[in-house]
């Protein structure tokens, strides 16, 4: 059961222009109308003007890399329910963990497959956030310190 | 405490020795001589009255032969002149009392006269008794004449209080002689006492100062001549713990010098390892940039989504995919090789059925053994949940099945794989009818970038890295990797791990860590 997709927001931050195109061109070629941004700063911006759906994160871009724009995402309220996929280099052992620890809810390693990227996507968009905000809350900071 | 205690037994031994000496002394001379001088006296005393009482008896003779008291009285009268005389009474033969005279007299007497003089001796009185004889000698009567001893009683207790007077006096003399003396020869002794004390503390440089010819002067000199032989003892000791002390420090200093070195080398060394380490990940990220292009963008192409391709241009695409696809995977094992030799390669085990793990891997194997026209066999065992590192075991697995199907052109490759349950180990083989390996490259082939003609070879593709990172990987979880191969007949390869059975109440926490 595919959900259509044209109407479905995903962001994508991430700062090679190719990664950018390959990932607009796969994210169209499932119908989707993805907004591009460089950084995880201009993510966040992005992100509450337009409430997406989805979060796709670099992890190692400039300004604000995607760990930190990770967190920032989980302690905000505004963008409870939206799942974050997060792209890794898988460089080095344990770079997986960091990112769950950083509060991403999956992630993909680069390079992507095709077939993998949007079955993941499809999985996240088709998810229950009662199932999985439980683990983002216990992630979030007491509120004092949630706008930092 | 005991210094006091000794001291205070010197002296008192001294003043009792002496004052007790001087005393009694004293005591015993004074005493025998008012004894003596006692009994001269008494006698002289006697003598005289009974010369005085003879002498008297005779003047009254007769006056008593006569019975004339008066005259009696007269000639008795003249007694009274001499000190001391008491009493005088005259008896008649018959012992009726003629006369009397004076006190009465504290006795009485009986009997007849006695034939001479004789004189008693009452405590404080001495009386005369003599015959009074008339002129033929006959005896008439008696004479009693009573002497008081009081003033001599007195003068003896003039010389006995006179005498412990001296006694006193000689007491508190000897008393004061003690002291000094006492004081003298404590003194230096303490003096001693005092140095030996010091010294047992340490202090060598004191001298006693005792000047004195006696016995304690003496010791007190050979106390003194210790005392320096200690010093200069001490003053050697000490020059040569300062000697050792500086050589410690020297020793000291040079090991400390040598750490700083080592510290600054380790830093450098942890600093280049980590430096590299950080390389090493932004190099495979920078490389891994581009290549998500290459091959994201490449299987956009394949699959037609850009438009339709000519052959060529699908042949081209596929071509710059596979060099992709290589290229990641070499990235993959230069990271690989690069942590394991940096020693920060941590095996991660779970509890995993890894004979269904592998019997997956030679299911998705299948496809490239059957591309090549080869035939695969599959002897797994049905397995339980070991204790494991699955995605390391399965890193081996699937590069000792890849080399065996790359290497081999006709015939079968095959996968067995079982667990020793009492040895808890996993054995895999991996068999295949390919090249073989000559005995002298078995070793080689574990070397990095190897293959058996010697270079890289772009024969049969591959990094050249995965047997030596399988057999690292395979040390590294404690097991073994080998190989057995008849040159042109095929290969045998050979892993043994150890698989602990998960046992039954650790599996829902094993889980659960790992879920975490």
């Amino acid at each position: 059961m595919t959900i259509p997709h044209a109407d479905i927001r995903i962001l994508v931050a991430e700062d090679d222009p190719t990664n950018q195109y390959v990932f607009t061109a796969i994210l169209r070629s499932a119908g989707f109308e993805p907004t591009i941004v460089e950084n995880g700063l201009l993510a966040l911006e992005k992100a509450r003007a337009e409430r997406p759906q989805l979060f796709l994160l670099d992890m190692m871009m400039p300004v604000m890399d995607g760990y930190e724009t990770a967190w920032r995402i989980v302690q905000d309220p505004l963008f409870d329910g939206i799942p974050i996929i997060a792209l890794t280099a898988r460089a080095m052992q344990g770079d997986a963990d960091r990112t769950l620890q950083a509060g991403c809810d999956d992630y993909l390693s680069k390079p992507i497959r095709r077939q993998e990227f949007l079955e993941k996507i499809d999985f996240w968009l088709e998810a229950d956030p009662s199932e999985w905000m439980p683990r983002r809350l216990a992630m979030r900071v007491p509120s004092d310190r949630s706008a930092a | 405490m005991g210094i006091e205690e000794s001291r205070r037994s010197i002296r008192t031994k001294l003043l009792l020795t002496m004052g007790g000496l001087a005393v009694g002394a004293c005591l015993l001379l004074g005493f025998s001589t008012i004894v003596q001088l006692r009994g001269v006296t008494l006698r002289q005393t006697q003598d005289s009255l009974e010369s005085l009482a003879t002498l008297t008896a005779h003047n009254i003779s007769a006056g008593l032969d006569f019975g004339m008291p008066n005259s009696v009285q007269d000639a008795l009268s003249g007694l009274f002149g001499v000190d001391g005389v008491r009493f005088a009474q005259v008896h008649e033969a018959s012992g009726r009392i003629f006369v009397a005279m004076g006190d009465p007299c504290p006795v009485t007497f009986e009997g007849a006269p006695p034939p001479g003089t004789i004189v008693e001796r009452l405590p404080e009185m001495l009386i005369a008794r003599t015959p009074v004889r008339d002129g033929t000698g006959l005896v008439i009567g008696t004479l009693a004449i009573g002497y008081s001893l009081a003033e001599t009683n007195r003068l003896i207790r003039t010389n006995v209080l006179f005498l412990l007077g001296i006694t006193l006096a000689l007491a508190a003399i000897s008393v004061f002689i003690g002291h000094t003396l006492g004081r003298r020869l404590t003194t230096p002794l303490l003096g001693l006492t005092e140095a030996a004390r010091r010294l047992s503390l340490g202090h060598f440089d004191e001298p006693l100062r005792i000047d004195s010819n006696d016995e304690v002067g003496l010791l007190a000199r050979t106390f003194d001549m210790m005392t320096a032989r200690l010093a200069s003892f001490r003053r050697e000791v000490e020059r040569t713990n300062q000697q050792l002390e500086a050589k410690v420090r020297e020793r000291t200093e040079e090991l400390r010098q040598k750490n700083i070195t080592l510290e600054l080398q380790n830093e450098r060394a942890l600093e280049a390892s980590r430096l590299k380490s950080a390389f090493l990940a932004n190099v495979s990220h920078e490389l891994r940039t581009p290549l998500n292009g290459i091959l994201a963008l490449s299987e956009l192409l394949q699959d037609g989504l850009a438009g339709d391709l000519t052959d060529e241009q699908r042949a081209h695409i596929s071509m710059i995919h596979g060099s992709g696809s290589n290229l990641l995977k070499l990235i993959n094992d230069i990271l690989d090789v690069s942590k394991i030799e940096a020693g920060r390669l941590e095996l991660r085990p779970i509890e995993w059925d890894i004979l269904s793990e592998i019997r997956t891997i030679a299911t998705e194997m299948q496809p490239l053994a059957s591309s090549r026209g080869l035939e695969l066999r599959v002897q797994v065992a049905d397995g339980h949940p070991v204790w494991i590192d699955r995605d390391r075991l399965r890193q081996i697995v699937v590069n000792l099945l890849g080399n065996a199907i790359k290497f081999t052109e006709r015939g079968y490759v095959e996968v067995s794989a079982s667990i020793d349950a009492e040895k808890e180990r996993l054995i895999v083989g991996v068999l295949d009818t390919g090249i073989g390996i000559a005995p002298e490259d078995q070793r080689a082939i574990f070397q990095e970038f190897r293959q058996v003609d010697g270079s890289p070879s772009r024969r049969y593709g591959g990094t050249g890295l995965g047997l030596s990172i399988s057999l690292r990987l395979a040390e590294l979880m404690g097991g073994k990797l080998s190989v057995d191969s008849v040159l042109g007949r095929g290969s045998r390869f050979r892993l043994t791990v150890p698989a602990p059975r998960v046992a039954l109440g650790q599996q829902s926490g094993r889980a659960l860590s790992e879920a975490a």
